[in-house]
């Protein structure tokens, strides 16, 4: 490229500047395009080969370290892995094999107790400790990411959690409302009727306001938000003004994820 | 009476260096792992047993037999190494016989067939793990009576060479007889040696003519004849003794008696006496390491009794002193009787007992195989070596550039150098993803190449935060973020697997606890060292709850690895206190939680810790910009002086302080209790604040 000189070089260098800028970017574009697909690929197969070859991994210690090491460093989680072959094969061998095969079910609910743990403890910051078991189950089974566990059930959740309850009395499923929603708190936090009772009106309409309270079940207004902006503090509900009636609104955090999954 | 007396090891037996919480330390290469574990056994030399190793627990790993003393794991643990066990026929079984309990004989090669032990120190601490030694040495040092002894006869020793000064001491170095004598003049002890002088010449009054007496090394005047002749002739009487009496206590080579009787603490001096000086041949003692009288230093300085040294002394439980311990140490075999549960003819525990002794048989045949494969293999150990000499991390796409023929300039070769990495990270891929054993040969690779993608998003921060995204979020549902490299860490180290193999429940359960202490220490409380704790954090109270050990603990055991239950892992806590661990268990009375403590940490270090934490968060928050600036006036006018402590909640400070929400609560509960937390409850949560009005000045 020849060197311009004079006032138009100016604006030249400008466009040539932005012209490069466009091109740096969509080659890093493509690179990062590119990257993330090998990426995405390889934690499939690596989940894959989890899934696949267990007992060989399995047998040999140092393999075992080595490939565990690597899930990790790509994001795959080997937990994932072995969880949804075990669950596959579980529900094979219903009935009387899962008796006699007593064992490796055991090796099932353990790890899973791993897992929920480790979701909970994630989520707490969204929800204050109280999370319902079938958005767990949502989670841990969404198709897209390479950690999904196939073939997963909500009993199967619960039954981990009765395991953990003898590690903290605070660990367990509580049932909600009419319908028995189930909810895992893992929190030392004990609701009281009044909040189940919200709980289930959230469990409806994802949120409920002091006007849904006083209608539905005669409380005072002053007992409803008291009720309502305590467990706000502790988490359990987010607040959201209504633009139109200026009403608040006291989301359960678990329909917020929802919401935007909708969308 | 059975009568004990002390015996240098024989050289099979090595000394075993644990870890904190009284487990075999495993060797630096990761290579070894344990097999299984015995509890409740006694040892043997020969057919004696040998003192104070007769109760303890025994690890079988694919290259060593560990004894870990139950009573004193510190001084009293042992192993030997597989590959010195005669692989064909080295065992023998006994199945016990109405009192007596099982035992297996194992018989070892001969001394020169022995592995030699200059790679001893594979098995020692490499500050992965604390050693139990590291904490403990110095106290032992003082405390060791064998310690005490040997420095009783080195001082002893040093004494007795100063008041034989009436004349001499004689020594021997070499094919050389060393002779002392003292300077009339000025005191000085003066060595002469053989070498320089024929001692007999000396001796010989009538041949004295030719003969030049030796000078006084201090003040240079020459010794007179009487006293050199007394000296040595007094030198010569003594060596006499010392031989005879060598004869009877010394008469096998490798037993060294440390008895108290003069003759073998001399002995002890004599067989290191070796510590001429080689610039002016002066014998300095045993213990110096520069020569006394030029300075120079002592390369023939022999190894001082240390502490393992020490240790490797053991004793035995003979009926009599003289034959059996000859017997025993000639044999050449050792017994390890099973005590315990094995007693008697009940037939699962002699099932155990086969099941052990075949697993035994198959690791020495293993540990021999692999050496021989090691010493077959010498040669293309070093072809590896340099194949994977490391070219930094940027390897893949540096190796790329460099092989490309023409280094091309330019925004084309940008795209084409692209492309080529790409290819080449799908080649990679591709190949490794056929089956599992060229994936695992990969590994190396694999990790580089992540690594590379981690620093290409790096330079392109600019669009790349998407993949960076992804990454991070598939990370983050497993619970790592950051804390990616400690987690390869911890799976890399932990070697509980082999539990799963024990079928008695108490010594898993005992064992598991020892297991959960190190991993606590290690990896949670990082008391060892901090770099390798997952929870890098400055706070991290020694403390946790049961939940979260479990979750972290089974991760810990890695992909498809037999996780511990709930259950074992309440029932394994229990045993913290019976098996003297620091650890301890407890209940927190009002929520029921259960967590594993310190045994050190109270609840008011964790307290203080928290108190700790708000006061520097105020100092923080001062000096950053985040604080609005109303709110800043607002509290400027409260105040005055703009210094005071913010309210902060739980979450915060569970994310600031790593403890679980539910341990936080508790703490805090307790600062509520005693007055010296305030709490302000409002909808946005629960506030925590230092109670400063018992401080202020009213």
């Amino acid at each position: 490229m020849s060197k311009k000189i004079g006032l138009s070089s100016f604006t030249n260098s400008e466009s040539a500047l932005k012209q490069y800028q466009q091109l740096g970017k969509s080659l890093a574009d493509q690179q990062h395009e590119k990257l993330s697909i090998q990426l995405s690929v390889f934690q499939q197969a690596l989940a894959n080969f989890a899934k696949n070859h267990p007992e060989e991994i399995k047998s040999n210690e140092n393999l075992r370290k080595e490939f565990t090491s690597l899930c990790f460093s790509v994001g795959v989680d080997p937990l994932a892995a072995s969880l949804s072959k075990k669950s596959a094969s579980k529900n094979k061998n219903a009935s009387l094999w899962s008796k006699l095969l007593g064992d490796d079910n055991d090796e099932f609910y353990n790890e899973l107790a791993v897992k929920i743990i480790e979701l909970c403890k994630k989520l707490e910051d969204v929800n204050g400790g109280i999370v319902a078991v079938d958005e767990l189950l949502k989670i841990m089974t969404n198709p897209d990411s390479p950690n999904s566990i196939v073939d997963l059930t909500e009993s199967d959740i619960e039954k981990s959690v009765e395991l953990l309850s003898t590690l903290d009395p605070n660990f367990k499923v509580i049932t909600v409302g009419d319908q028995n929603k189930k909810f895992i708190r893992s929190v030392s936090k004990e609701l009281n009727n009044y909040e189940t009772k919200v709980f289930e009106i959230c469990e409806i309409m994802g949120y409920a306001t002091v006007g849904i309270l006083v209608d539905n079940y005669r409380w005072s207004s002053y007992h409803s938000k008291d009720v309502l902006e305590e467990m706000v503090s502790f988490g359990f509900l987010w607040v959201d003004v209504d633009p139109v009636y200026g009403e608040v609104h006291y989301w359960d955090p678990s329909w917020i994820n929802k919401l935007e999954r909708g969308t | 009476m059975s009568s004990k007396t002390r015996h240098k090891i024989p050289k099979y037996w090595h000394f075993a260096h644990l870890t904190a919480s009284y487990t075999p330390i495993l060797n630096q290469h990761r290579t070894e792992s344990i097999a299984l574990l015995v509890d409740s056994v006694g040892l043997y030399q020969g057919n004696f047993k040998i003192h104070n190793h007769q109760n303890g627990r025994i690890y079988l790993t694919n290259e060593r037999l560990v004894y870990v003393d139950n009573d004193d794991p510190v001084n009293c643990s042992l192993y030997f190494k597989l590959i010195d066990v005669i692989s064909d026929g080295g065992l023998k079984f006994y199945n016990g016989f109405l009192k007596s309990s099982p035992k297996i004989t194992v018989r070892f090669k001969d001394d020169n067939n022995i592995s030699d032990d200059s790679e001893g120190g594979l098995y020692e601490a490499d500050g992965l793990f604390e050693s139990i030694e590291s904490t403990q040495s110095n106290k032992d040092k003082l405390k060791d009576p064998s310690i005490e002894r040997l420095r009783a006869t080195d001082m002893s020793q040093a004494s007795s060479v100063g008041s034989i000064s009436g004349n001499s001491d004689i020594f021997e170095t070499g094919d050389f007889e060393i002779v002392s004598w003292k300077c009339k003049i000025c005191q000085f002890v003066n060595k002469i040696s053989s070498e320089n002088y024929e001692l007999d010449k000396l001796l010989n009054p009538n041949l004295n003519t030719g003969v030049k007496f030796p000078n006084c090394v201090n003040c240079g005047i020459q010794s007179t004849k009487n006293g050199i002749i007394s000296a040595i002739k007094k030198s010569r009487n003594k060596k006499l003794k010392l031989k005879q009496k060598e004869l009877e206590a010394l008469k096998d080579k490798d037993l060294i008696d440390l008895s108290d009787d003069v003759a073998s603490s001399e002995s002890v001096v004599k067989s290191k006496n070796i510590n001429q000086c080689l610039v002016c041949t002066f014998v300095n003692h045993p213990l110096m390491k520069n020569c006394e009288i030029c300075g120079s230093s002592l390369n023939n300085f022999p190894k001082k009794p240390t502490l393992k040294n020490a240790r490797n002394l053991i004793m035995l439980d003979t009926e009599d002193p003289s034959d059996g311990n000859k017997e025993a140490f000639q044999a050449r075999s050792i017994k390890l009787s099973f005590r315990g549960n094995f007693n008697g003819g009940n037939n699962n525990n002699s099932n155990d007992l086969k099941k052990f002794l075949s697993k035994l048989q198959e690791m020495i045949d293993e540990a021999n195989l692999k050496d021989i494969m090691k010493r077959a293999n010498k040669n293309e150990n070093v072809q590896k070596i340099i194949m994977s000499n490391p070219k930094g991390p940027s390897d893949s796409s540096v190796s790329n550039e460099a092989k490309t023929p023409r280094i091309k300039t330019g925004i084309s070769a940008l795209e084409s150098n692209q492309g080529h990495i790409i290819k080449k990270n799908e080649f990679i891929l591709e190949s490794s993803l056929e089956d599992l054993n060229s994936l695992m040969s990969k590994a190396k690779e694999l990790n580089n190449l992540i690594k590379s993608f981690d620093k290409v998003i790096n330079v392109n921060s600019i669009s790349n935060n998407e993949y960076q995204k992804t990454l991070d979020e598939s990370k983050s549902t497993l619970g790592i973020g950051n804390t990616n490299d400690s987690f390869h860490y911890l799976v890399l180290n932990n070697n509980f697997n082999f539990l799963n193999k024990l079928d008695n429940k108490e010594i898993f359960y005992k064992e598991l606890a020892r297991n959960l202490a190190i991993f606590i220490q290690n990896f949670v409380f990082g008391i060892g060292d901090n770099s390798m704790k997952l929870i890098t954090n400055e706070y991290s109270g020694g403390i946790i709850s049961l939940i979260d050990l479990y979750s972290l603990y089974n991760i810990s055991l890695g992909f498809n690895n037999n996780l511990i239950s709930p259950s074992d892992l309440l029932e394994s806590v229990s045993y913290f206190d019976s098996l003297k661990l620091p650890l301890k268990f407890r209940k927190f009375e009002k929520s029921g939680l259960l967590v594993i403590q310190d045994s050190k940490c109270t609840d008011e270090e964790i307290l203080n810790q928290v108190t700790d934490f708000l006061i520097n968060k105020k100092f923080r928050l001062q000096n950053s910009e985040v604080i609005d600036s109303e709110y800043q006036s607002v509290e400027n006018k409260i105040k005055g002086s703009g210094e005071y402590f913010r309210g902060i909640n739980i979450q915060t400070l569970v994310k600031e302080m790593n403890l679980s929400v539910a341990i936080l609560q508790e703490i805090l509960d307790i600062g509520l209790m005693n007055g010296s937390l305030l709490i302000d409850e409002d909808i946005s949560g629960t506030s925590y604040y230092l109670n400063e009005i018992d401080n202020y000045e009213w």
